[in-house]
């Protein structure tokens, strides 16, 4: 099988101005290197903490940051070889979903607007044909349809989460690329709109790449998940492995944040001490080993690549947890 | 949120309902309107009461306010109540077109400039650095001087009335755009980063789609204030020009000029400069009126439910 939309050894750099008024001029390493492939109707999400290059990356493959490195494909052509026909056929085929709905929705516009803007800026079906369409759309995503001629102010957080994926269904796509979609809204929300997009996954076949620090909405949905850090995937494995036996330490410090509740005892040592380290001078050799509790010497010399562990499971380690084969 | 909104309502006639709801901006826009329907029936009050408020008489000077000549006669006998209308024509005019055209200009620079960011951005922005450091004076004469048959505009066009209206208006609107230059593109900045344009941008939408449907409606509520408090300053600026020879020529009259003029007789007839300086004033407030309106129309999140 092969995927359908693919990062080939993808970088994004930031200018980050310089240093004083005649110093050499920095920049930000966002993305590094990064390989990834989204296949048909698979979700693979994208964790790690805040600053690692997920949203960065994200952007990337929808275009809203230029990158700086590598290639990306879609149905394995060279996106950036693609003409305008072909990009807008891409545009199409890819939609986002925004972490804030609060932001992600222009206040001036009613719902019918926003939902059918990609249909105008596509220029499919005509005006009376995409005022059914937002209706079907509207019940699809559980509002009901006098919604569209109401504004955004007039929803809570998880309605507009709703109007929102709305949008991103309006022009039939087949890869929703979903930014923190839960992060914003309600523990008690959180959930419903989980479920609605397993539910549109299943009845659309959809694939979804889903960015997330939240480890039980990515349980619970992906099917792949890939750590970041640092601009760098870490770690790559199916879901039931990566959450079972990680091996790299990140990923294990990840889990082993998440709090539960009766748990016993936490792991000792499990949590992670210090912050991410700043991109603008990332640690030598491994990215991670400033903060790793198996770092050793070589690990702040050489930066390790990412390697099949067992099957699917990859990443980048020099001393990896053991795995379940 | 309201139950039963109906789903044909348009959202033009939605912005009506809500402005129908602001009264002071009804008052405003109905204030506004009769100031314009009066200035336009000039010729009618001059023939019924047989006064003029263009040609002297010098028996006549400084008449007390009377049957015939209800807000009495000027320094040079012309019927105050008459030239105030007339002179309403011109600065009624000037002030919401200048303002207007100075808005639009400002407005698409502004807004060009925070979307491309970049050199486009360097470029316009030292422009407008430019013309913000321009001396204005030395401009408007210049101005003042252009030959406007070789810009290839008829000589009758010239000489009718209405060149100096355009040359107001022009001027005006080249000399008033910065400002609302400068604060589209602050708020073109911070728009430009919200996530419903990063989701334009993301379906391909093309620049004209984005700044036209989401920047300008987003970023237009300032601009509407400065508006509006821009149009008081036009009818002020008009009287300087007027006065350098560049705009209304006499006869034709302003109420910026016609303050001008009554400013050396503050102290014998100050009823002179008392009633064109009420009138701007009143203009001045009714447009902010409408403009608060305009403004609270435009935005869907001032609807009380």
């Amino acid at each position: 099988m092969s995927p359908i939309l693919q990062a080939e050894n993808l970088s994004v750099r930031f200018p980050a101005g310089r240093e004083g008024w005649f110093g050499p001029k920095r920049e930000v390493q966002a993305v590094s290197n990064v390989d990834l492939s989204l296949f048909a109707g698979e979700t693979l999400a994208l964790v790690g903490e805040s600053g690692s290059g997920k949203t960065t990356f994200a952007r990337a493959l929808l275009g809203l940051v230029g990158h700086s490195g590598g290639t990306m494909r879609f149905d394995g052509a060279d996106i950036a070889a693609m003409n305008r026909t072909a990009r807008q056929a891409m545009r199409r085929t890819v939609q986002m979903v925004f972490q804030d709905p609060f932001g992600s929705l222009d206040p001036r516009l009613t719902v019918a607007s926003i939902i059918a803007e990609p249909l105008r800026i596509h220029n499919i079906g005509s005006a009376a044909t995409r005022r059914e369409r937002v209706r079907a759309l509207l019940v699809q995503v559980g509002l009901p349809p006098d919604a569209a001629s109401r504004y955004p102010h007039q929803f809570s957080g998880g309605q507009r989460q709703r109007i929102a994926i709305a949008r991103a269904l309006a022009p039939a796509p087949r890869i929703i690329i979903a930014d923190e979609p839960l992060s914003a809204l309600d523990v008690s929300i959180q959930s419903q709109i989980l479920n609605l997009m397993a539910e549109l996954r299943d009845r659309a076949g959809l694939s979804y790449l889903l960015i997330s620090h939240d480890l039980a909405a990515v349980h619970h949905l992906a099917d792949r998940v890939a750590a970041m850090y640092l601009g760098r995937v870490v770690e790559v494995a199916p879901r039931d492995a990566l959450f079972d036996t990680p091996a790299h330490p990140y990923t294990r410090a990840l889990l082993d944040a998440v709090p539960r509740i009766g748990a016993g005892k936490r792991v000792p040592g499990g949590a992670l001490q210090g912050d991410i380290p700043s991109p603008l001078a990332p640690p030598p050799g491994c990215a991670f080993h400033p903060r790793c509790p198996r770092a050793s010497s070589v690990c702040a010399v050489e930066a390790p690549v990412l390697r099949v562990l067992a099957g699917a499971h990859q990443a980048a380690c020099h001393h990896p947890l053991e795995i379940a084969a | 949120m309201s139950a039963h909104a109906e789903e044909s309502v348009s959202v033009w006639h939605l912005r009506w309902l809500r402005l129908k709801r602001d009264r002071a901006a009804l008052a405003g826009a109905g204030l506004l309107a009769l100031l314009l329907m009066a200035s336009e029936s000039a010729p009618i009050y001059e023939a019924w009461q047989g006064v003029s408020g263009v040609d002297a008489d010098l028996l006549s000077r400084f008449d007390p306010a009377t049957a015939q000549h209800w807000l009495g006669s000027d320094d040079a006998g012309r019927d105050v109540f008459a030239r105030l209308l007339r002179g309403g024509q011109t600065s009624l005019t000037i002030g919401i077109m200048g303002a207007l055209g100075a808005s639009i200009v400002g407005t698409l620079i502004g807004s060009i400039s925070g979307y491309f960011r970049g050199r486009v951005d360097m470029v316009l922005m030292r422009f407008t650095d430019f013309m913000i450091a321009l001396p204005q004076l030395p401009i408007l004469i210049i101005l003042a001087a252009l030959d406007l048959t070789k810009l290839g505009f008829s000589s009758e066009f010239i000489r009718s009335g209405s060149a100096g209206y355009w040359r107001i208006v022009v001027i005006v609107t080249l000399l008033g755009w910065t400002g609302v230059a400068r604060l589209v593109r602050a708020s073109t900045l911070a728009l430009a980063e919200r996530e419903f344009v990063l989701a334009a941008r993301a379906q391909g939408a093309p620049a004209w789609w984005v700044l036209g449907i989401h920047i300008v409606p987003n970023a237009i509520t300032p601009v509407i204030v400065a508006t509006t408090i821009a149009m008081g300053r036009v009818i002020l600026a008009e009287s300087g020009l007027s006065f350098l020879g560049v705009g209304i020529q006499p006869p034709a009259t302003s109420w910026g000029s016609m303050l001008s003029n009554a400013q050396e007789l503050i102290t014998s007839a100050p009823m002179l400069a008392i009633w064109p300086g009420l009138l701007i004033l009143v203009s001045v407030v009714a447009i902010n009126f409408l403009g608060d309106g305009l403004q609270a129309a435009f935005d869907p999140r001032s609807d009380p439910r």
